[in-house]
């Protein structure tokens, strides 16, 4: 019979600092690994945000152009119509409507003539508040011709 | 011995230093690209996306004193194509709505739809197959029709490879008013070149500065970003303000136009402007449509009020008459021996068209006596009369804005003949442009002071909105009586009342000074049976709002300045009258106050 001398008592605590070795081995892999899915998580946040920022900022910019496009349009609107009010304002053309609904109109004696001024209140927005005109006579900017009847 | 291991050691070693080899490699190449020929390639690629695109400011619009649109840009679009980034199997469709919308023939769209490749030598003369970028459709399409056909070409998915520049046309809202003193432009390479007028010599101030705007683009050509990687912006010409009042403009050509009906002349001006040089309307017969190209032609479109000049005849009267009056030659009461309607002087006769016998001063202006004129001129002296006469600014430019300007024909006292004296005082032998003679009659409205003639307000920048005026120049005094002024309104207020040549100018309730001018027009150096008829005056005379000057050029049937241009400048004046609400400042007869 062979017969090994052990010590078990000795060898029992090794195997403890052994397991209790791979343990803290263990704990600081995963905590190093923790650390380290920390900062991937934390530079993958940062990159997505960086992302979505260039993402938003490009969208912001395409807004901003888009707005400015549909801008220059009804700008381009606005010059239309004007050029087109100053025709139809043209005495040529008001003439020929005189002319084709027969309205025998005719420019007003200087007696028949009473001026108006209206003073807005608010110069900028070329509005009265209280929506009140004040009446006064000749030296006008705004004036107009009213016959008397 | 060897062993199987010493081999495979000996082929391991051979990779590595094979792999080394090949890294070493592939690093120096990396940095012979990235380093040493980085800006060799990458110019070369910018040159592959990175494209340029020009932008264009509008040409500055020009307006009247208040505002009202005389000249502007019409916007409209220009459609090209890029034939290749059309697909085959929408050509037909593409061909059909752009022939539908734009009005073209379809043969000729077709083409250049179908036209997607061409063949062309490369440098070492090998031929290649380039695709076709760019075909022109339809130049100037107005905005309404462009959009209808944007439209369509989106809602059936067929928009890649039509384009639509934005564009601009000149226009003139107010057609033939003013055409010329405004001008024109002409198109040339997208660029508008001014031909004439005040669209050519602001054409400095008016004309928009390009731009460019650099940026990386897609393959198809559509920007790859949104921030151009360089931009230059565009600048947007001056917007002018001139002193023009648009509804009188309108009244005098309206006017300009029925005496022209009437009388047909060859040529006819019209000319306002109030006492302190202000030009208010100014036209000239004939003219042009600036928007009707048809219309146009030297003779219609040429500036004759400040080009042309004519022999003003008895106009310059009371020019002469005011200097004498300054100098004291002659007072209004001083009488003059206008004779039987004959004279001779130096052996050449002066005629009257009746004899006016014993005239006073007054009388000679009223009658507009040739006879008694030349007296006065002989009374005077040449170096007076010449001094008067170019004071009050013949034989010098008027400075308007408008090229080519005369300065007229006034010979130097030196270079006067013996007949000079008698025939110049009263508008003979010298010759003068519209706006000259309108000058020296503000001079007489304004008592003696010679304004500077101003047709621009002012001068506004669109972006900034800042204005500039053009400032008001302080009149020339020309007087040293201060009487002179007077007496000399006076007497032309005798012209247009009973008694006088030109009654057919009088207005109902106003004093009108003027004086009407009859001149015979001198063809190969001989005197001719053509005539200038003119009529120029103020009103109301004692505080003239305005000075108005109309010239016939050989009107048929009649020929006097009071017959035919005098009723032209009453209806011009009394509608005018109207317009700017002065009242009348003698008192109405009972019959024209009832109605």
């Amino acid at each position: 019979m062979n017969i090994q001398a052990r010590t078990v008592t000795n060898r029992r605590p090794a195997r403890r600092r052994q397991s209790s070795a791979s343990g803290a081995s263990w704990g600081s892999t995963f905590g190093k690994l923790l650390y380290l899915l920390l900062l991937a998580v934390t530079a993958c946040a940062i990159f997505n945000y960086r992302v979505d920022l260039s993402r938003r900022e490009s969208e912001l910019l395409r807004n901003i152009n888009q707005v400015k496009r549909e801008m220059s349009e009804l700008d381009l609107d606005i010059q239309r119509l004007r050029i087109e009010r100053e025709r139809l304002s043209s005495r040529e053309y008001i003439n020929a409507q005189i002319a084709r609904y027969n309205l025998k109109l005719r420019p007003p004696e200087p007696d028949q003539t009473r001026h108006l001024t209206v003073h807005y209140r608010n110069h900028d927005s070329r509005r009265t508040r209280s929506g009140a005109a004040v009446l006064r006579e000749p030296d006008s900017e705004s004036r107009l011709s009213l016959n008397r009847r | 011995m060897h062993t199987g291991n010493d081999a495979a050691r000996f082929r391991l070693c051979v990779l590595a230093g094979l792999l080394v080899l090949f890294f070493l490699y592939v690093t120096g190449r990396l940095y012979y690209v990235q380093i040493v020929r980085h800006e060799h390639y990458y110019e070369k690629a910018r040159g592959k996306y990175v494209t340029s695109q020009t932008t264009r400011g509008t040409r500055g619009q020009i307006f009247d004193i208040d505002g009202n649109l005389l000249v502007g840009n019409m916007p409209c679009q220009d459609v090209t194509i890029t034939p290749c980034n059309i697909k085959k199997e929408h050509d037909r469709e593409v061909t059909a709505l752009l022939c539908h919308h734009l009005g073209l023939p379809a043969a000729e769209v077709g083409a250049k739809v179908a036209f997607k490749t061409r063949e062309t030598a490369d440098a070492s003369g090998k031929i290649i197959t380039k695709p076709v970028q760019y075909a022109l459709i339809a130049r100037q399409v107005p905005l309404e029709k462009a959009r209808a056909l944007q439209t369509a070409l989106r809602e059936r998915g067929l928009l890649p490879g039509v384009h639509f520049q934005n564009t601009t046309v000149r226009y003139y809202p107010k057609g033939q008013l003013l055409s010329n003193i405004l001008g024109f432009t002409r198109v040339e390479h997208d660029q508008a070149i001014a031909q004439m007028g005040v669209e050519k010599f602001f054409d400095k101030e008016i004309k928009a500065a390009s731009g460019q705007r650099v940026y990386e683009r897609t393959r198809d050509g559509r920007p790859l970003s949104e921030t151009p990687l360089q931009e230059t912006k565009s600048r947007d010409g001056l917007n002018l303000y001139l002193t023009i009042k648009e509804p009188i403009q309108a009244i005098l050509e309206e006017e300009l136009d029925l005496a022209v009906a009437k009388w047909h002349p060859k040529a006819a001006y019209a000319v306002m402007a109030d006492p302190q040089g202000n030009i208010l309307a100014i036209a000239q017969r004939p003219s042009f449509d600036p928007n009707d190209r048809r219309s146009m032609n030297p003779e219609a479109y040429r500036i004759r009020i400040t080009e042309d000049v004519f022999e003003p005849g008895s106009i310059m009267k009371a020019v002469t008459v005011a200097g004498a009056l300054d100098y004291g030659v002659v007072t209004p009461q001083t009488m003059i021996d206008c004779g039987q309607g004959r004279w001779s002087y130096l052996g050449r006769p002066l005629t009257d068209t009746h004899g006016y016998g014993m005239q006073d001063v007054t009388g000679v202006i009223r009658k507009s006596s040739n006879i008694g004129t030349a007296k006065i001129a002989l009374m005077m002296g040449e170096r007076k009369l010449d001094r008067t006469l170019r004071k009050f600014g013949f034989g010098t430019r008027t400075g308007l804005p408008l090229k080519p300007e005369t300065r007229g024909i006034f010979p130097p006292v030196n270079r006067w003949d013996g007949l000079s004296i008698t025939r110049f005082g009263m508008g003979y032998g010298v010759a003068v442009s519209p706006v000259q003679m309108l000058r020296a009659y503000c001079a007489l409205a304004s008592r003696g002071k010679l304004p500077q003639l101003r047709l621009v307000d002012r001068v506004e920048d669109p972006a900034t909105g800042e204005v500039t005026r053009n400032p008001v120049q302080k009149p020339v005094n020309l007087f040293h009586r201060p009487e002179t002024g007077e007496e000399i309104v006076k007497m032309m207020i005798t012209v247009t009342e009973p008694g006088g040549t030109a009654t057919q100018a009088a207005i109902p309730g106003y004093h009108v000074a003027g004086k009407t001018g009859t001149a015979r027009k001198i063809e190969r150096g001989h005197y001719v049976a053509k005539y200038y008829g003119s009529f120029v005056g103020f009103v109301p005379a004692e505080k003239p709002a305005f000075v108005l000057l109309v010239t016939l050029d050989e009107p048929k049937g009649r020929y006097y300045g009071g017959t035919v241009s005098g009723p032209a400048w009453k209806a011009i004046a009394e509608r005018t009258l109207k317009y700017l609400d002065i009242k009348p400042t003698v008192p109405l007869p009972e019959k024209k106050k009832a109605r």
